[in-house]
């Protein structure tokens, strides 16, 4: 008898040894739930990664081409002028004015062109940030965080951006061209374009692309609000 | 009477493993346990917003102060 519940009792705890990992594993679809849950929410983010970034490289060159072409219509309008100009140099008596006309001429429109492609240039960063900033709104999103505001802040910056790129974009087709009459106006004439950039490219910085990097900041304070 | 009593268990134990076996197979015992990291949330993007912020920090607009005045001294030649 005692044997018999000796072997009973043998059977019972290797039965229940065998048994409790499967189990174990009655709450294994839940934990199939998860990670369906978690790869969807991954893929739904990845999608937004490359949708984004899509997004940035058409942006980019599309801009980069609106430049371009922006640039050749000036240098097109602005050919009678420039070659009056040109003429009216070679004309100056003082040969040295001469040379510091043409440095002068060649140097304020490449100023222009380098600064005009340096506020695209900051454009594009600040896209790319704004890009990142959406991104991590769009994992705040599927972690159950109210994105409404973060996602506002993102669309008015991506407006500021817009008007900035087509600011800098209008930038990009003025010409600076000195206009004067005689070797005496010619120092005041090519003050006065040096003036007009001036007035030109601070305009655009303190204007248009100080609004979109505003715009951006304002964003990512509305994403840090979210303490996610 | 003592053999074929052994054979009974026997059987009842390879019975019992059985179902245990099977058991553990239904309720996918023999597939990977999810890891630790398949249950996290999902990151894909290790940028975190104290790296968005340096990075917008790092943002220089530029002053075009110092070229503008570069030409400055050409002009007061003329």
């Amino acid at each position: 008898m005692n044997k018999k519940f000796k072997d009973i009792l043998i059977m019972a705890v290797i039965g229940v040894v065998l048994a409790f990992p499967a189990l174990a594993q009655t709450n294994a679809p839940l934990r199939q739930d998860v990670r369906t849950q978690a790869k969807t929410e991954s893929e739904a983010i990845k999608a937004k990664k490359t949708e984004l970034n899509a997004q940035l490289k058409a942006t980019q060159e599309a801009a980069k081409k609106r430049i371009e072409a922006a640039r050749e219509e000036a240098k097109k309008a602005v050919e009678a002028r420039r070659t009056e100009l040109k003429d009216k140099i070679s004309k100056l008596r003082d040969e040295k004015k001469k040379q510091i006309a043409t440095r002068l001429d060649e140097q304020l429109t490449r100023l222009n062109a380098q600064w005009t492609d340096h506020f695209s240039n900051v454009l594009n960063r600040l896209s790319e940030i704004l890009g990142k900033i959406e991104l991590r709104a769009t994992k705040a999103e599927t972690s159950g965080k109210d994105v409404t505001a973060v996602k506002a802040a993102i669309q008015n910056a991506k407006a500021a951006i817009e008007t900035a790129r087509t600011s800098v974009e209008t930038q990009a087709k003025k010409t600076y061209v000195a206009t004067f009459s005689s070797e005496t106006g010619l120092g005041a004439a090519f003050k006065a374009v040096r003036d007009q950039l001036h007035k030109d490219l601070f305009g655009l910085r303190d204007g248009a692309m100080k609004s979109a990097r505003e715009a951006v900041q304002n964003s990512l304070q509305a994403l840090k609000s979210l303490n996610f | 009477m003592n053999t074929s009593k052994t054979w009974v268990w026997v059987i009842i134990i390879i019975a019992a493993l059985a179902l245990v076996g099977w058991a553990a197979w239904y309720y996918g015992f023999f597939s990977p346990v999810a890891t630790k990291e398949g249950v996290q949330q999902p990151v894909l993007d290790r940028d975190t917003t104290a790296d968005i912020s340096n990075d917008l920090n790092s943002v220089d607009v530029g002053n075009p102060d110092q070229d503008l005045k570069n030409l400055d001294a050409d002009l007061n030649q003329l």
